[in-house]
């Protein structure tokens, strides 16, 4: 049994959930009872577009066009957009993330 | 010169030994060795400074039973402005309404609280007092506060035919978390182990109902459960490594790589009132005794799993065989793994042998032997 995330939901983190900067490492971490995950580049610019009032959908356009460069080694939108929504169930399964209803 | 220390990630805060409940697995000390003055609040600040500074991003509030310190709430405020995410672990005893509110206004991120047990007879057993009621209330208050909770269960021989009723009644209180944690046997558990180690059929069961609690609550709550090491054959990697990323404070000041460190022989630990944190960190000859993989014996030394286990619980190690540098007796492969067999095959048994509650450490270095008072104030003032 797994959780999906739809385009529409706004995701916010959950009170569970902190996500600060963390200057040792130069990355964001997440913060949660006891855990703490680093996140990549990617991952952070998702995280700091939950806010409850972007959709998944803008999220994942948003860091799409920040990170896609016309660069030939980088990935395609798709593959990044697979991983974006990936990110998003994983945390909404640990809820460390939740989905408000679409406004 | 030495290399440079890991990166310490949590400060775990023993604030007092003092606790109303008088549960019989508690990880504090059967026995210090003197009595030395508590930590005022200054002190703890100092720590908490510190911690930070090399780098921790949680601080565990934990004792005894935390709420004792009077300015708990001036510590919550701290940790929040080094950015610390604090986690209270507490009885819920004793605890106001006003008093939580007080402490989610200076910033506390998150409250565990433990359950004992569901009916009153097995309370007392437990934990010498039946404070279920109390513990309800306050994860209501919890939840109606909007923070995150995590109930803790602990699984041992006689939790686990009230284990159904015990998951039941955590779920009510629709927490962040439902952990099943084995007791350690180490402190009070291992002056107890006979009558909690539970056995390989209670285990079977508690793998089941964890199984169906997991199903129940996907998305709603977190179940974790995790074999205990005295079945697993293989040491848990106890703290993630000695002094590697947990540092605990006592009530009285010393640096300790985990909670029961203290009563192993030979170690000379930091006071921070003498040595801060930050110091001691890196240059205490006790952390760096067993710090990485260096001092391992045989057979880790050759270990396949040497870094996830880094040779298991030196405290382990040291109650059961007398030596705090072998290898965790809980793995498969160490010289002194028949005594954990022997355990193991007396946990079958049917008859039960006798509970002892905990009390306040006992003090060996004093002619008299106290015992330390239940309700020492901490604050010297």
């Amino acid at each position: 049994m797994t959780m999906s995330v739809e385009l529409d939901q706004r995701p916010r983190l959950s009170r569970a959930s902190r996500l600060r900067y963390d200057a040792p490492t130069r990355s964001y971490v997440l913060l949660s009872p006891e855990r703490g995950l680093r996140l990549n580049d990617t991952a952070s610019e998702v995280l700091l577009r939950c806010d409850g009032e972007r959709t998944v959908r803008e999220i994942c356009s948003e860091v799409v066009s920040s990170c896609t460069r016309g660069v030939e080694s980088e990935p395609s939108p798709e593959r990044v957009t697979r991983d974006i929504l990936e990110l998003l169930v994983e945390l909404r399964q640990r809820q460390l993330l939740f989905f408000d209803a679409v406004l | 010169m030495t290399d440079p220390p890991p990166r310490l990630l949590t400060l775990v805060a023993e604030l007092t030994y003092s606790c109303r409940l008088r549960c019989v697995y508690c990880s504090n000390p059967t026995q210090i060795q003197k009595r030395r003055a508590p930590l005022q609040t200054r002190d703890w600040l100092a720590v908490i400074d510190d911690a930070a500074s090399l780098g921790a991003l949680h601080v565990h509030f934990t004792g005894g039973e935390p709420l004792l310190n009077h300015q708990l709430e001036t510590l919550v405020r701290r940790a929040r402005e080094r950015e610390l995410y604090s986690n209270l672990i507490t009885s819920g005893v004793p605890l106001t309404r006003e008093r939580l509110v007080a402490l989610v206004e200076a910033g506390l991120d998150h409250v565990q609280i433990s359950l004992q047990a569901v009916t009153p007879a097995k309370n007392l057993l437990i934990a010498g007092i039946d404070t279920t009621a109390q513990k309800a209330q306050v994860a209501r208050w919890v939840k109606e506060l909007g923070l995150p909770l995590t109930v803790n269960i602990v699984v041992h021989r006689h939790s686990v035919d009230e284990l159904e009723a015990l998951l039941h009644l955590a779920e009510s209180f629709e927490p962040h978390r439902i952990e099943l944690a084995n007791a350690q046997y180490l402190g009070w558990a291992l002056a107890n182990r006979d009558a909690l180690l539970p056995s390989s059929e209670q285990l079977a069961r508690v793998r089941h109902l964890a199984a169906l609690a997991r199903k129940r609550l996907l998305g709603k709550t977190d179940v974790i459960s995790v074999l205990p090491d005295y079945y697993a054959d293989r040491p848990r990697g106890c703290m993630s490594g000695w002094a590697r990323q947990y540092v605990v404070v006592t009530p009285d000041g010393l640096v300790l790589p985990c909670h029961a460190a203290r009563d192993l022989p030979g170690l000379d630990f930091d006071d921070v009132r003498t040595v801060p944190l930050v110091t001691s960190w890196e240059s205490s000859t006790a952390l760096r005794r067993y710090r990485g993989l260096d001092w391992l014996p045989t057979p880790c030394r050759d270990c396949a799993a040497r870094e996830k286990d880094f040779g298991g619980c030196r405290c382990q190690a040291f109650a059961l065989t007398g030596d705090s540098a072998a290898t965790d007796p809980t793995c498969s492969r160490a010289p002194a793994h028949p005594l954990i067999l022997e355990a193991r095959s007396r946990a079958g048994c049917a008859e039960s042998a006798p509970l002892t509650l905990r009390r306040a450490p006992r003090v060996l270095g004093s002619a008299l032997a106290p015992i330390l008072d239940a309700n020492l104030p901490l604050e010297a003032s």
